[in-house]
């Protein structure tokens, strides 16, 4: 029972050292007791991915509902005679027709420091001569 | 092919993986078998341990907390569940546990066969500490190394040595004796 570098040799006890298919049959029984679980496992790790999309697309959907909602409601509600000061200078060609008919809201903010400006530059003008 | 770590094989069992939990049970089938035979002194309870221990484990992998360290983790558990069934089969027999090693006598002359080298071995274990049977085990019989086992019981390197040379000593003076005469004797 004593081997030379000290060891014991107690392979009596290993039931693979009788039985050879004994390890095999070990795993076996232990994978199929482990069978359930395992399976509950990959089902719980398919429902958490299923879970995130499903996520995502509950915040998802209603706002993108609300988001088309509110763009029809704008479309629906713009009635105005003429385009405001703000889209006059955003967009040419309103500053066209604005320059054709005239700005329906008054000036633009800017528009009236510039005149302003443009006074007391006539002013200036003015004194010097 | 490069061996995956415990931590790795945990955390795809943790997702169902079957190759990653068969490569856990593939691993630690031997040694929780030798542990459990160390509390339990017998084969079949061993067996029937180990095996419900993989399932307790596989149903528990989130309490590992330090899943590199599963070897040490799995073997606590092994050890508790053999506890308890010897706690169990004691309160069901209604009698102090008596292993089949001391029930029969030991005879020298059918010791060859492994049945009874078997017997042998257990009885000559018998009334050595658990902690030094499964050093016994598993530095003699599993292979693992002094830091290995260390690690996995939670030991330092000089007390597992000085428990394996206990523990041989302790096993080869049993046999002896058994072989002489019969199961008689308590670790000193």
């Amino acid at each position: 029972m004593k081997r030379s570098d000290g060891r014991l040799s107690l392979h009596g006890l290993d039931p693979g050292s009788r039985d050879p298919g004994y390890w095999a049959r070990f795993y076996r029984v232990v994978m199929a007791r482990a069978g359930p679980e395992l399976a509950r496992r990959r089902g719980e790790a398919t429902v958490e991915m299923a879970d995130v999309v499903a996520s995502w697309s509950r915040a998802l959907v209603p706002m993108a509902l609300l988001a088309a909602a509110l763009a029809g409601l704008l479309l629906m509600g713009k009635r105005t005679p003429g385009p405001s000061p703000w889209e006059v200078v955003a967009s040419p060609t309103a500053l066209e027709e604005a320059l054709l008919q005239g700005v329906s809201h008054g000036p633009a903010p800017w528009m009236a420091v510039g005149v302003a400006e443009l006074d007391e530059l006539a002013y200036l003008n003015g004194t010097r001569r | 092919m490069i061996e995956r770590s415990d931590g790795e094989l945990v955390a795809e069992a943790r997702r169902g993986s079957t190759e990653a939990f068969g490569a856990l049970v593939k691993r630690y089938m031997r040694p929780g078998y030798l542990v459990a035979l160390s509390v339990t002194g017998s084969a079949e309870d061993a067996e029937d341990v180990a095996q419900e221990a993989f399932v307790v484990a596989l149903e528990r992998l989130e309490d590992c907390r330090d899943p590199d360290r599963f070897g040490g983790w799995f073997l606590t558990i092994v050890r508790n569940r053999a506890r308890n069934y010897l706690r169990r089969e004691r309160l069901r027999r209604g009698e102090e546990m008596d292993p089949e090693t001391s029930k029969k006598g030991t005879d020298p002359e059918g010791a060859l066969e492994g049945w009874e080298i078997r017997r042998l071995l257990l009885a000559a274990m018998e009334g050595l500490s658990v902690v030094r049977r499964e050093i016994l085990l598993l530095h003699d019989l599993e292979g693992w190394k002094h830091r290995e086992i260390g690690e996995r019981l939670g030991l330092p390197d000089g007390t597992v040595r000085s428990h394996l040379h206990f523990a041989r000593k302790y096993v080869r003076e049993r046999l002896e004796k058994i072989l002489k005469s019969g199961p008689k004797g308590e670790e000193p």
